[in-house]
């Protein structure tokens, strides 16, 4: 499929996950693998904690470097309020793979803010391909909930014909060396992950 | 070699690849990575500057001396730089200088989303627009070259989406040197602009802008792509990625070197179509020329000049739909505004302000962020220094009228880019005002960037530092302090006296940034809920690590620094350490 046609990749959060990263990386491996990419992030004022949001497009030939309305074939969120922003450019049968985290910005002197339940059922409600990703999940197999960037690359590089060495060898190049061991296995663990999913995309 | 690049990052290899050796600027949003990027080449001189203005004078002068050289700057920064290029249209230069210009149309973190195409025409100078990284880094080489064979600056503009976006180039590791060499020779009748020069120079600009023409008319990145003969499509920079994405079968005037404009290659392709479809972003700045050569044109009546275009936009205007994009439309769900740091030493100061009841006039940088709710305490917010002018205009305005206290606001880097004239002005047309600098020690809102302030450079050598007091008192100011803003009734003291006072003042927050101090974290804190009477004191604070669940406040002990400003203010006493139980 990816000979013939684009892949669309939308990656979504809050600044600070480690999105900008994971499009690099992301990037890099395609670049690598002989394939036209532009990849765009918008992240002006992200340091502080505003919201970011990465695209990816992968083919033989690419123009624009942001994914049209409704033409992403997958939509990473790292965060259930950006997620829900992002529902438009989804494919109608794309996937979701749906980190359950909410990250609360609103400095609510009124008390009404933290709606988490109501957005992750508003997403599954609206779209049928999501694969969710439990705070607990990921806290069980890392003890680190700042690597669910590359848990989510390993939940994502499954979904491609791209072997998995060529993707640990860029990890590996491009995470700073401290932190080398623990995103490899983060990394190891969403490809696990992602194994026995029914959701499967073969792209 | 083939790697991935962002635009940014193009332009400084661009810029390694074809021999630039002296390169400056001053840091901001989206055009900071370039002078970042250019600093890890070891033998190209790279430095930030005080100010645009600064850069672009030092890079004339390494050209005049014979370096290859480049500056570069947000859109914004090009104004104030702006006085220095419209002069250096007139002398030329000696070595290539390039000028580029990083502009934010749909302001993601920019006061205003101005047209920098515009300079070009003003100054009447070459524009070249990349569309991709690539590009952006043939775009360096082309626009040296174009320096030294028509005697003039060369300007690129790119812009958010070409600077931050990443695609495939073609990198090498050879190097263009500079040939002939281009020694140091004094001309007088070429770089000295007194009027009896200038009106020679004025006719030279003429002269060139007539040879640049030509040379428009041939150079290979203004092209036709022919496709299907029903539609013609002239576009520039990132449009043309979204007009191509939109609509792959038509054909294509495709400009890569924008001004002047090639009037034959126009009326050439112009000639197979009833009239010309113009997309491009921001300004008309294409269509309003194409249209003064008398040809028919389609523009900005069907392609917003608001905000970004995108390929849906693009798509929209040549099907004459509305050009309503339900992405950007997307209001049912919150916004999430940016917020100052959990723990940041300024919220220790605005709670201050916000107690005493002063106007605070802002300036460019984080602490702008004090305008948003809950802190509200910033008034306006404009331009680079524009705080301390806007305060003394203000407050000989309000004399008597108004019994509010105004105090200027400004950041270390943003005082040493623009705020020492008017602290001059301060003193010299006897205003009463109080101007807090707020020494973080860093170009803090750009990604931590050093300054004159840091005492290190953008090569990470150790220099001299600014001493903001002795350069205060050097100006005039008699009243200079200084007040750690976690320390809230030193500050709320020093601030009320100084207020109190007849004379100028000058307040230094000597706190840093803590994104910069890397300062270890100290032990969190928590609300006991049997003692939080819910009087919500805490979150009038503003500090992002204290949220509300069921109404009550908590504190989110992952984000909380340990800066103690929340405990302070508790009436209740209810904010305790948090003791971590051993295990």
């Amino acid at each position: 499929m990816l000979k013939n046609s684009n892949i669309n990749i939308l990656i979504c959060g809050v600044g600070g996950q480690g999105i900008l990263l994971a499009s690099e990386i992301i990037t890099a491996v395609f670049v690598t693998s002989g394939y036209d990419v532009k990849s765009s992030c918008a992240h002006g004022m992200a340091q502080r904690g505003g919201p970011v949001i990465s695209h990816i497009r992968i083919g033989k030939k690419i123009y624009s470097p942001v994914i049209s309305e409704k033409q992403a074939d997958i939509l990473i969120g790292m965060e259930l309020l950006e997620t829900s922003r992002a529902l438009n450019y989804i494919k109608k049968n794309g996937l979701i793979i749906l980190f359950d985290r909410r990250i609360l910005s609103e400095i609510d002197t009124t008390g009404k803010n933290g709606f988490a339940g109501d957005l992750k059922n508003r997403i599954k409600k609206k779209h049928k391909r999501v694969l969710e990703i439990s705070r607990n999940e990921m806290a069980n197999g890392l003890k680190n909930i700042k690597a669910v960037n590359m848990f989510m690359l390993g939940v994502l590089s499954d979904h491609f014909p791209v072997k998995k060495e060529c993707w640990s060898r860029i990890i590996a190049k491009e995470v700073p060396p401290k932190t080398r061991d623990l995103n490899l296995t983060a990394f190891e663990l969403g490809r696990a992950r992602s194994r026995d999913n029914k959701n499967r995309l073969y792209l | 070699m083939e790697v991935a690049l962002s635009g940014n990052e193009a332009i400084a290899r661009g810029a390694f690849e074809s021999g630039v050796l002296f390169a400056a600027g001053y840091p901001g949003t989206p055009g900071t990575e370039i002078l970042e990027e250019i600093a890890k080449f070891a033998d190209i001189h790279a430095q930030w500057s005080p100010n645009e203005k600064v850069a672009i004078d030092t890079a004339l002068g390494a050209s005049l001396g014979g370096m290859r050289s480049l500056v570069a700057m947000k859109h914004v920064g090009l104004n104030v730089a702006s006085d220095t290029l419209m002069t250096v249209s007139y002398t030329g230069v000696n070595a290539g200088l390039v000028v580029v210009t990083a502009d934010d149309p749909g302001m993601h973190s920019s006061q205003n989303e101005q047209d920098n195409r515009n300079y070009a025409k003003f100054a009447k100078i070459p524009l070249l627009e990349p569309s991709d990284s690539q590009e952006a880094k043939d775009s360096v080489r082309l626009a040296l070259r174009i320096s030294e064979m028509f005697d003039t600056p060369v300007l690129i503009k790119v812009t958010a989406r070409i600077a931050h976006s990443r695609s495939v180039v073609e990198i090498s590791r050879k190097r263009n040197a500079l040939s002939p060499k281009r020694s140091y020779t004094r001309n007088a009748a070429k770089y000295v602009m007194i009027p009896a020069n200038a009106k020679k120079r004025r006719l030279f600009v003429e002269k060139r802008l007539a040879r640049l023409k030509n040379f428009t008319e041939n150079v290979p990145c203004n092209k036709i792509e022919w496709g299907k003969k029903n539609i013609g499509i002239v576009t520039s920079g990132i449009s043309y990625q979204y007009a191509k994405e939109a609509c792959p079968d038509a054909s294509f005037l495709k400009l890569g070197m924008t001004y002047p404009l090639p009037e034959y290659l126009i009326r050439r392709f112009a000639g197979n179509f009833p009239f010309l479809y113009i997309v491009e972003e921001s300004d008309p700045f294409l269509e309003e020329q194409i249209r003064a050569m008398g040809i028919r044109v389609k523009g900005k009546e069907l392609f917003p000049s608001v905000g970004e275009l995108n390929p849906d936009l693009v798509k929209n205007g040549l099907l004459n739909k509305n050009s309503k994009s339900a992405i950007s439309d997307y209001k049912r769900v919150p916004a999430r505004l940016p917020l100052l740091c959990a723990g940041c030493s300024y919220l220790g100061l605005f709670y201050v302000l916000k107690k005493l009841n002063v106007t605070a006039i802002g300036d460019i940088g984080c602490y702008a962020l004090g305008a948003l709710h809950p802190i509200s305490s910033i008034d306006t917010c404009i331009s680079m220094g524009s705080s301390i002018g806007i305060a003394s205009g203000l407050k000989k305005a309000l004399k008597g009228a108004s019994k509010k206290k105004i105090v200027a606001v400004i950041g270390d880097s943003t005082f040493i880019h623009s705020g020492i004239t008017p602290l001059i002005d301060v003193v010299y047309n006897k205003c009463s005002g109080t101007i807090i600098i707020l020494d973080n020690k860093t170009t803090a809102m750009t990604g931590g960037q050093n300054h004159p302030g840091t005492g290190v450079t953008l090569k990470e050598e150790k220099t001299a530092k600014i001493d903001y007091t002795r350069l205060a008192k050097g100006l005039g100011i008699k009243r200079v302090r200084t007040i750690d803003c976690y320390n809230l009734s030193e500050t709320e003291k020093i601030l009320k006296e100084a207020i109190a006072d007849s004379r100028p003042s000058v307040i230094i927050a000597k706190n840093p940034c803590l994104l910069i101090s890397k300062r270890k974290r100290t032990v969190p804190l928590h609300i006991l809920p049997a003692l939080c009477v819910s009087c919500r004191a805490c979150l009038k604070l503003g500090c992002s690590a204290i949220l509300t669940k069921g109404g009550r406040p908590y504190i989110d002990t992952v984000l909380c620094t340990g800066c103690f400003l929340c405990r302070r203010i508790c009436p209740a006493g209810a904010i305790k350490v948090k003791r971590v139980e051993k295990q």
